[in-house]
C-alpha cells in the first residue's frame, strides 16, 4: 500500500512538473516584430488614392499576463502618385505640368494587446495603439518641389494573429489589419485628419 | 543582446528606406506657366508685331545672342498662328501696332537662378523699348512673380504699345508666358517649344479679340 501510494504521489508529480513545462514552453513573455506595412489611405484622396507598398513596422510587446501585453512600436510608409500634364489655375496665374504627389508618414505609439490564447500555434489578438504621428507632404514637377508637414495626435486599433512556426518554435508569423486616425491640422495641401487602413506581413521573435 | 541588435539593423534599414518617386521623367515635358494683368481689356486691341529674332538672354553655352533662324521661324509661326486664331492681325510693316511680343529664350549650363521681371532687361538680345521704335520709353511690369529659371526656358512677354500714353510712357507687360524645359536644336525639343506656346495660349482664354 505504502509503495503503491509513493507510485502514485511519483506519476502525480511527474504529471505536474510536465504540465508545468507545457505550460512554460507555450507561454510567451515578450515578443519583437518586423512587418512589412501595406497602407491603404480611406480619406484625403485628392491629394493621394494610390495604395502603397512602402512602408514597414517594428515593435515589442511585452506580456504583463497570458492574455494581456503592452509596448511600443514606429513605423513608415510612402504614398506616391504620378498625376499627368494638367492645368492649375490660380487667381491670374495658370500652370501646366504633370507632377508627383508624396506623403510621408512617420507614426510612433504605445500599445496594449489582448490574446485569445498564448498556448497554441495561432494567438489571435485585437489591440489599440495611442501615440503621435509625424507626416511629411510633398508636390514634385518639373525641378521644382513644395513641401508641408503637419504632427498629429494617433488611434490606431488593430486586430491581428501570430501564427508559430511549430510548438517549440520561438519564431512566428505575424498578419494583422490597422485602421490609423491622425489628428492633424490641415496642411498647405488642404490634407488633415489622415485615417488610413493597413495590413502587416511579418515576424515575431518570441522570448 | 543578439536579437536586440539583429532588430536595431531592421530597423535602420526599413527606416532608410523611404521610398521617393522616381522624378527623371517630370523634366520630359515642359512645364508652362502664364500670369495676366487683370485690369488688361484683352479684346481691345486689334493688331500685334512679331520680332524678327529670337533672343537667347543668360549665360548662354555659346555665345549667341539668337536662335537659329529656322528654329526661331517656327516658334515665331506659331505664336503668329496663335495670335491670329485669337482674332488678332499681324500689323504691317508702316503700322502701328497695339500690341508687340517678346519671345526670348534662357540657356544655362547646369545651373538655376531666381530671376524676377524684368531683371533681363538690358542683356545682349534682349528687345529694347527702341527695338520697337519707343526709344523714350522703358518696360513696366504689373505684377509681379518670382521664378527660377534653368537649361532652356521660353518667354513670351505680351506688351501694350496702344496705351503707352495712357500708362506715362510706360511699355506696359499685360501677359506673360514662361516655359521651363530643354531646349535644343534637335527635333524633338523644338516640338516641344512649340508645344509649350500653344499651351501658353490654351490655358490663357481670355487672349481673345
Amino acid at each position: 500500500m505504502k509503495r503503491i501510494l509513493s507510485l502514485y504521489l511519483l506519476s502525480i508529480g511527474l504529471l505536474c512538473s510536465f504540465q508545468s513545462s507545457a505550460q512554460t514552453r507555450y507561454l510567451t513573455q515578450g515578443l519583437y516584430s518586423f512587418a512589412w506595412d501595406i497602407t491603404v489611405p480611406l480619406n484625403n484622396k485628392d491629394f493621394i488614392s494610390r495604395t502603397s507598398t512602402y512602408g514597414a513596422k517594428v515593435e515589442g510587446r511585452y506580456f504583463i499576463n497570458p492574455h494581456f501585453s503592452v509596448g511600443g512600436e514606429i513605423n513608415w510608409s510612402s504614398l506616391y502618385e504620378y498625376t499627368p500634364q494638367a492645368t492649375y489655375s490660380f487667381d491670374q496665374l495658370a500652370v501646366t505640368t504633370d507632377l508627383y504627389r508624396y506623403m510621408y508618414n512617420l507614426p510612433f505609439a504605445v500599445n496594449a494587446h489582448y490574446y485569445l490564447s498564448t498556448d497554441q500555434m495561432i494567438m489571435p489578438y485585437a489591440g489599440l495603439a495611442l501615440g503621435g504621428m509625424y507626416s511629411e507632404q510633398e508636390i514634385y514637377f518639373n525641378i521644382y518641389s513644395l513641401q508641408d508637414n503637419s504632427w498629429s495626435f494617433l488611434v490606431r486599433p488593430e486586430a491581428g494573429a501570430l501564427i508559430k512556426f511549430g510548438h517549440d518554435s520561438q519564431a512566428a508569423a505575424l498578419i494583422g489589419v490597422r485602421y490609423s486616425y491622425a489628428s492633424g491640422e490641415r496642411t498647405e495641401f488642404n490634407i488633415s485628419k489622415i485615417k488610413t487602413l493597413s495590413f502587416q506581413l511579418g515576424i515575431a521573435l518570441l522570448n | 543582446m543578439k536579437k536586440i541588435l539583429f532588430l536595431a539593423l531592421i530597423a535602420v534599414t526599413a527606416f532608410s528606406c523611404r521610398k521617393e518617386p522616381n522624378l527623371s521623367q517630370l523634366t520630359d515635358d515642359f512645364l508652362v506657366g502664364t500670369l495676366y494683368e487683370p485690369s488688361a481689356q484683352f479684346a481691345s486691341y486689334q493688331t500685334y508685331e512679331l520680332p524678327s529674332y529670337v533672343a537667347i538672354v543668360g549665360s548662354g553655352t555659346t555665345n549667341d545672342t539668337m536662335l537659329s533662324t529656322n528654329q526661331a521661324n517656327q516658334l515665331l509661326n506659331q505664336v503668329r498662328s496663335n495670335m491670329n486664331s485669337r482674332g488678332y492681325r499681324e500689323a504691317g510693316a508702316n503700322d502701328t501696332a497695339d500690341l508687340a511680343m517678346n519671345i526670348f529664350t534662357i540657356k544655362t549650363i547646369n545651373q538655376t537662378s531666381i530671376i524676377t521681371p524684368g531683371s533681363y532687361w538690358g542683356y545682349p538680345g534682349y528687345y529694347d523699348p527702341g527695338y520697337w521704335g519707343y526709344y523714350d520709353s522703358y518696360y513696366y511690369y504689373p505684377f509681379s512673380y518670382t521664378y527660377t529659371y534653368n537649361t532652356g526656358t521660353i518667354v513670351m512677354e505680351m506688351v501694350d504699345l496702344k496705351n503707352l500714353t495712357l500708362n506715362n510712357n510706360k511699355l506696359e507687360i499685360i501677359w506673360t508666358s514662361i516655359s521651363n524645359g530643354i531646349l535644343g536644336t534637335t527635333y524633338s525639343n523644338t516640338q516641344n517649344a512649340l508645344y509649350a506656346i500653344d499651351q501658353s495660349f490654351t490655358q490663357s482664354p481670355y487672349i481673345q479679340r
